[in-house]
């Protein structure tokens, strides 16, 4: 018996918007930026695999194959920028990043 | 279950993206994890729930983990949203959001009882036991056969990745010196696409 795929949906959705929430409230650290942004990654992964299966649709889930594929590299690639960051600025704080300014 | 679950795994989002000590916050996304993987095994997607736990857990948290560690910025964290005055604004978006989100899913998604099939009702269906595959198999015919060219270029895309990830975090060896790359704006912008690309004659 599979569950109501409102429940499952909704609770992408939510996770969607918590991801959303950190992103927006968060002015100090860019770690914190991109673990929101992997909340976000997985809640839209979460989304294409319910629909994929209550619409009996495999393409969904190899979409969310490649969705995780990218927040891989996404995670690789921005933890590298952030050791660089840290390194050069000393900080982790997102207001240093306004390279124009300083 | 999938009601504590997915209940779990919002509570345990929020403590992400709430507690001011990295680890426990990156502790906290683990926990998220493995409560969606659960999640998907209750979706009947077994393979991709395993799947999803090795890359999520197994590799993307301990990087995580692996860099505050290293950084050490575990101390002095400020707390969510203190003294940015984003909250209202951020409110404000979120709710606009959520309806939409809710009006959405309300008139395209209602509920189809015609939908329902054999196995919902507890009978054996035999042509999906003889002549049906498994999520593996499926997935598998899939990424080798129709979709063999986006299954490459994923591939690519993590080469790429991880060879950024070196060059970027690159230490000449030997030595103590970092070289420090810094964004050079004026060569970034004045770079065309004729002289991008060339060929190496050899």
């Amino acid at each position: 018996m599979l569950m109501s795929r409102f429940w499952t949906l909704s609770v992408a959705g939510l996770l969607f918007s918590v991801g959303r929430l950190g992103l927006l409230l968060n002015r100090h650290s860019v770690i914190r930026v991109l673990r929101s942004m992997e909340l976000r990654l997985l809640a839209v992964n979460l989304n294409f695999m319910t629909h994929s299966v209550y619409l009996d649709d495999r393409w969904g889930q190899v979409f969310a194959l490649f969705v995780l594929t990218v927040a891989a590299a996404e995670a690789a690639v921005g933890l590298g920028i952030l050791v660089v960051f840290f390194r050069v600025r000393g900080t982790m704080a997102r207001e240093a990043t306004h390279l124009r300014h300083g | 279950m999938s009601l504590s679950l997915g209940s779990g795994a919002v509570r345990s989002a929020l403590a992400v993206i709430r507690s001011t000590n990295p680890v426990h916050s990156v502790l906290w996304l683990v926990f998220v994890f493995f409560q969606v993987a659960g999640l998907r095994l209750l979706l009947q997607v077994e393979f991709r729930a395993l799947l999803f736990v090795v890359v999520y857990v197994g590799a993307m948290a301990v990087l995580f983990l692996f860099v505050v560690r290293r950084l050490n910025v575990g101390s002095g964290a400020r707390a969510l949203g203190e003294s940015t005055g984003a909250i209202p604004r951020a409110v404000g978006r979120r709710g606009c959001f959520v309806f939409g989100l809710g009006w959405f899913l309300s008139a395209d998604l209602a509920p189809a009882p015609a939908r329902v099939g054999l196995s919902n009702a507890g009978v054996l269906t035999w042509v999906e036991l003889r002549d049906g595959f498994t999520g593996l198999d499926v997935l598998g015919q899939l990424l080798y056969t129709h979709y063999a060219l986006y299954f490459l270029r994923a591939g690519f895309i993590l080469l790429v990745a991880r060879v950024g990830a070196m060059v970027l975090t690159l230490q000449i060896p030997g030595t103590r010196a970092v070289p420090v790359m810094r964004q050079q704006l004026h060569q970034q912008l004045s770079r065309d696409a004729d002289q991008a690309m060339f060929r190496v004659r050899g």
